[in-house]
C-alpha cells in the first residue's frame, strides 16, 4: 500500500490532465457559443484512431500523430461550423438544437470509424524503449510519461493563447458576455469559427494522449468521453479554462483513490457523487463565476 | 408582421370566447381525440393481425417515453440526460417484485410506478439547477444508480448479470399494458395542453421569474410535472421488463434511452402534444427501414438524418410548422 | 400600504442596499431615481421576493413579506414590470394574460377581461400571435396589459419608458394615471428626471445603495447633493 498510494496519485495526476484537456476543448465551444458539442468524445476517439493508423499501419511514433490529428480534426471542425454553426447559434434554443445536431454528428463519426476500423477494440502497437522508468521506487510506463510530458507542454501554450493573444482574450470575453463583444466590434463569427476549429483540433490531440494512456478504445467509446468532458467542466465551472483542469484533477483523483480503497466498480460512483456534492454546495462549480441560466 | 396580424385578427375574438385557455377550436380537439381513438383501436387489434408484436410494442414504448420526457423538457424546460434512471428503476422494481417476491404482474407494475415517484422525489432538489448543470447532474445520478444496482448482491437485484423473469411469461399482457400506458400518457399530455395548468407550465419554461411575479407557484408546479413524468417513465420500464423478461443494469440504464426519448420528442416538436407522438412514430419507422435497407451505413444515415432535420427545422416538425404557418395554430398543438 | 424600513443587502463585498426606508400610500406614485448600480433594481427584487434582504423589514398592509416566495408576494397584490420586458415567448398574447392565476372560476369571464385589457393597450388585434412575434415596444405593452389584468394594489415599474416610442409612452402614462385614480400604490423607477417630475409628487434619489435625498420635485431639482452626484453629470 505504501508505494501504491504515490503511484495512484501520479496516475491520477496524468489522468487528471487528460480529463482536464477533455473539458478544456469542450468549454471553449460551450462557454463561448452555447453549443453543446455532443460529438466531442467521438472527435477524441477519432484522434485515437488516427494514432492507431499512423503507428500500426505506417510505423510512426505516436508523437507524429499529434500534428496530424490536430490538422485533420480542426479541418473537420471548420467544416462543421461552416455548415451548421451560425444556424445553431441563431436558433432560439441553441443548447437543444446543438445537442441534437451533434448527436447526429456523433453517430456519423462513430459509423465512419466503424466502417474503416471495424468494431473491435484497438490499442496502439508502438512501444517506447525502455518500456518503463524506475524512479523514487515508482515504476512509470514510458508511454504515460510521454503523454504527461506532452500535456504539460501543451498547457502553458494553451493558456498563453487564451490569456495573452488577442483571439484568446476575445474568446474569454465571449464566454463572459457575448453581446458586449458585438458592441465593441469584434467579428463574432470569425472568432467562433476559429474557436471551433481549435476546439476540435485540441480534442483530436486529447485522443492521441488517450491512445497512449488507456489500453484500448473502440468506435463506440465516444459517448463516455463526452460525458466525462461535460462532467469535468460542470465540476470546474463552465467557461473557466483553469476550472476545467481543476475539475479534471479532482475527478481523476477521486476516481483513482476510491478504486484503490473500495474496488473497481465504486470509482466512477465516487467521481459522480463528488460532482453532485460540489454542484449542490457551489452551483457555479469549483471556479465558475456565475450560475448559468438555461 | 402586419400580414400576420390581419390574417389572425378576425379569428381572434371568436377564439377568445370559444376556449378561454387555449387557441384551439373545439373541432380541432374533436379531430385529435378521434385520431387517438382510431390509433388505439388499431393498436389493440395488432396482436391478431401481426406476428411481429415486438416492433409495435417498442413503437408504443417510444411514444410513451417521448411524451413523458416532453412534459419535463418541453413544458418546464429541463433536459434530463439521466431520464433513463426512472425507466431503469421501474424495470428493476417490476422484475425483482415478480421474480424474487412472487408478486403478480399488475401489482409489480404499481410497484414500478411507485419506485419512479419515490426516486423523482429524491432527485427533486436537482431542479434548483438549470441548463447544462441540471442535465449533467441528472446524467451522473443515473450512472451512479446503474453502478449501485449492479453492485447489489445477486439475491437482491441480480447483480451485474441482471434478472431473468421466469415467474410470468405473457408478452401479450405486457403489450396491452403498454397500449394502456401510452393512451394514458397521451391523454395526460392533451389534458395539460388544454387546461390552465399547461399554460402555467409553459410560462415557467419561458421565464420562471416572471411567472412567479404573476402569482404562479413555480416550485410546486415544476415538482408536480416532474413526478408525473418520472412515474410514467418508471411504469414504462416496468412493463418493458415484463415484456422482454430479461433485464440487466447496462440495458435498463442505457443512456441511449434518455437520448432517444429526447431526440424523438425534439424532432417532432418539444412543448407540443402531437410532436413527440409524430417524432416517435416517424423515427421508429425510419429506424426500422434504414436498418433493413442499409445494413452497413445505417448509423451514418440515421445520424445525417437527425442533423439535417435539426438544421432545417430547429423546433421540430410541429414546432416549425406552427412558427411558419400561423393558420395551423388552431389545429395543431 | 407598503412600508420598507432599514433594508440592507450585500453581494460579497458590495453593499447594494444600505438601510433603505420608504413608504408608499395608496394612490401615490413614488419616484425612484439613481445612476446605474445605485441599487434600484435590487430594491425592487427584494420587495417582490426574488431576492432576500440581509436585514430590515418590508411590510404590506402591516404584514411582513420578507422571506415569502415571489408568487405569494404576488398573490398579496404586488405586481411589477421589468426593465427588459419579460413576456412568455412561447404563449400567445392572449395566453400571456390568462395564464395568471385568479379566483374567478368562469373561464369565459376571464378571457373577456383579458380581451378588454389587450384592447386598452391596443394589442387586441395580435391576441392570437405568439409573444415572440411582437416588437420590443409591444412586449412592454403586453407587460402593462398583464398588470391591468391582475390589477395589483402595489405596482413596481422598472424603467417603463426606456427605449419606448413617444406614442406608446403616452399610453403608458395614461394607464399609470388611471391606476393612481383607482388608489393603486406605485413605485416608479426611472432614469429620466423630467418624466419623474411630471408623474410623482415624491421622489427618492438613490446613490451607492443608500438614499441620497428625498422630497418633492422642486426640492430634488435644487438639492445640491443630487445635482452633484446625479444631475450634474448626467445632464
Amino acid at each position: 500500500m505504501a508505494t501504491l498510494v504515490p503511484n495512484i496519485i501520479l496516475n491520477a495526476a496524468i489522468l487528471g490532465v487528460i480529463y482536464g484537456f477533455l473539458g478544456l476543448s469542450l468549454t471553449i465551444v460551450y462557454g463561448g457559443m452555447r453549443i453543446a458539442n455532443l460529438a466531442h468524445g467521438d472527435i477524441v476517439v477519432a484522434g485515437s484512431f488516427i494514432t492507431y493508423a499512423l503507428t500500426a499501419k505506417f510505423g510512426y511514433s505516436p508523437i507524429a500523430a499529434l500534428p496530424v490529428a490536430f490538422t485533420y480534426l480542426s479541418v473537420l471542425g471548420y467544416g462543421l461550423y461552416r455548415i451548421a454553426g451560425k444556424r445553431l447559434q441563431n436558433s432560439r434554443e441553441p443548447e437543444l438544437a446543438s445537442f441534437l445536431f451533434f448527436y447526429g454528428v456523433s453517430l456519423m463519426i462513430s459509423a465512419s470509424l466503424l466502417f474503416v476500423f471495424d468494431a473491435d477494440a484497438r490499442a496502439i502497437s508502438f512501444q517506447f524503449r525502455p518500456l518503463s522508468f524506475q524512479f523514487l521506487g515508482l515504476r512509470v510506463p514510458h508511454a504515460r510519461l510521454v503523454a504527461a510530458g506532452v500535456a504539460l507542454a501543451l498547457v502553458p501554450v494553451i493558456f498563453w493563447a487564451l490569456y495573452q493573444t488577442i483571439y484568446g482574450k476575445a474568446l474569454r470575453g465571449a464566454i463572459m458576455n457575448r453581446d458586449a463583444l458585438r458592441i465593441v466590434g469584434i467579428d463574432i463569427d470569425r472568432l467562433s469559427l476559429f474557436a471551433f476549429s481549435i476546439s476540435f483540433g485540441l480534442a483530436g490531440m486529447t485522443g492521441v494522449l488517450i491512445a497512449l494512456v488507456f489500453p484500448a478504445f473502440s468506435p463506440f467509446s465516444g459517448m463516455d468521453y463526452t460525458i466525462l468532458g461535460f462532467v469535468v467542466i460542470v465540476l470546474g465551472g463552465l467557461g473557466s479554462p483553469l476550472g476545467a483542469l481543476a475539475g479534471g484533477m479532482v475527478f481523476a483523483l477521486t476516481e483513482q483513490l476510491t478504486t484503490l480503497y473500495l474496488g473497481q466498480s465504486t470509482g466512477l460512483i465516487a467521481g459522480f457523487l463528488v460532482l453532485v456534492a460540489v454542484i449542490v454546495v457551489r452551483p457555479a462549480g469549483l471556479m465558475g463565476q456565475v450560475e448559468w441560466r438555461a | 408582421m402586419t400580414e400576420l396580424s390581419q390574417a389572425t385578427a378576425q379569428n381572434t375574438r371568436k377564439d377568445a370566447y370559444q376556449s378561454a385557455s387555449s387557441r384551439l377550436t373545439r373541432s380541432s380537439l374533436l379531430i385529435w381525440n378521434a385520431t387517438l381513438a382510431v390509433m388505439f383501436a388499431v393498436a389493440a387489434a395488432i396482436p391478431w393481425a401481426s406476428n411481429g408484436l415486438s416492433f409495435w410494442f417498442y413503437l408504443l414504448q417510444w411514444v410513451t417515453l417521448a411524451t413523458a420526457v416532453n412534459l419535463v423538457a418541453g413544458l418546464v424546460g429541463y433536459l434530463p440526460f439521466g431520464f433513463v434512471a426512472f425507466f431503469g428503476i421501474g424495470s428493476y422494481a417490476a422484475a425483482v417484485l415478480t421474480q424474487f417476491h412472487g408478486v403478480l404482474a399488475g401489482w409489480s407494475i404499481c410497484g414500478a410506478a411507485m419506485a419512479g415517484t419515490v426516486l423523482a422525489l429524491l432527485f427533486a432538489p436537482t431542479m434548483r439547477l438549470s441548463g447544462v448543470f441540471f442535465s449533467i447532474v441528472s446524467l451522473s445520478l443515473s450512472i451512479v444508480l446503474k453502478s449501485l444496482v449492479s453492485i447489489l448482491p445477486e439475491h437482491v437485484a441480480g447483480g451485474s448479470s441482471g434478472v431473468t423473469i421466469t415467474a410470468i411469461k405473457d408478452p401479450s399482457l405486457a403489450y396491452y399494458l403498454m397500449v394502456a400506458l401510452c393512451l394514458v400518457s397521451l391523454s395526460i399530455a392533451t389534458l395539460i395542453a388544454v387546461t390552465p395548468y399547461g399554460l402555467r407550465l409553459k410560462a415557467i419554461r419561458d421565464d420562471a421569474g416572471a411567472a412567479a411575479m404573476i402569482g404562479i407557484d413555480v416550485t410546486r408546479l415544476r415538482l408536480s410535472v416532474w413526478l408525473l413524468s418520472a412515474t410514467i417513465a418508471s411504469t414504462c420500464g416496468g412493463i418493458e421488463a415484463l415484456y422482454s423478461s430479461v433485464i440487466d443494469p447496462s440495458a435498463s440504464f442505457n443512456m441511449l434511452i434518455s437520448a432517444k426519448a429526447i431526440i424523438y420528442a425534439a424532432l417532432g416538436g418539444l412543448g407540443t402534444v402531437m410532436g413527440p407522438l409524430l417524432g416517435a412514430l416517424l423515427m421508429s419507422v425510419v429506424d426500422e427501414l434504414i436498418w433493413a435497407r442499409f445494413p452497413v451505413a445505417n448509423l451514418f444515415i440515421l445520424g445525417a438524418l437527425i442533423s439535417l432535420t435539426v438544421l432545417a427545422m430547429p423546433k421540430g416538425l410541429i414546432g416549425s410548422l406552427l412558427d411558419r404557418h400561423p393558420r395551423f395554430r388552431r389545429w395543431l398543438f | 400600504m407598503l412600508r420598507i424600513s432599514g433594508v440592507s443587502k450585500s453581494f460579497g463585498a458590495i453593499r447594494a442596499l444600505r438601510e433603505i426606508s420608504l413608504n408608499i400610500e395608496p394612490g401615490e406614485a413614488v419616484g425612484l431615481m439613481g445612476v446605474n448600480g445605485a441599487g434600484k433594481s435590487t430594491l425592487l427584487n427584494c420587495i417582490c421576493g426574488l431576492m432576500k434582504p440581509d436585514g430590515g423589514a418590508i411590510e404590506l398592509d402591516g404584514k411582513n413579506i420578507i422571506g415569502m416566495a415571489p408568487h405569494r408576494v404576488s398573490m398579496m397584490g404586488v405586481g411589477r414590470t421589468f426593465q427588459v420586458p419579460r413576456s412568455f415567448r412561447g404563449l400567445t398574447v392572449l395566453e400571456n394574460l390568462i395564464v395568471a392565476p385568479s379566483r374567478e372560476a368562469d373561464r369565459e369571464a376571464k378571457a373577456d377581461r383579458a380581451h378588454k385589457a389587450l384592447k386598452r393597450v391596443k394589442l387586441d388585434r395580435l391576441a392570437s400571435n405568439y409573444a415572440w412575434e411582437l416588437s420590443g415596444g409591444q412586449q412592454k405593452l403586453l407587460e402593462l396589459a398583464r398588470l391591468i389584468m391582475i390589477w395589483p394594489n402595489v405596482v413596481l415599474f422598472d424603467e417603463p419608458f426606456a427605449g419606448m416610442h413617444s406614442d406608446l409612452c403616452r399610453m403608458f402614462i395614461d394607464e399609470l394615471k388611471e391606476m393612481l385614480q383607482q388608489r393603486v400604490a406605485i413605485l416608479l423607477v426611472c432614469h429620466d428626471p423630467g418624466t419623474l417630475y411630471r408623474l410623482s409628487r415624491r421622489i427618492i434619489v438613490m446613490h451607492e445603495g443608500g438614499i441620497l435625498a428625498e422630497g418633492s420635485p422642486e426640492q430634488i431639482k435644487t438639492d445640491p447633493k443630487v445635482v452633484d452626484a446625479y444631475l450634474g453629470t448626467a445632464h
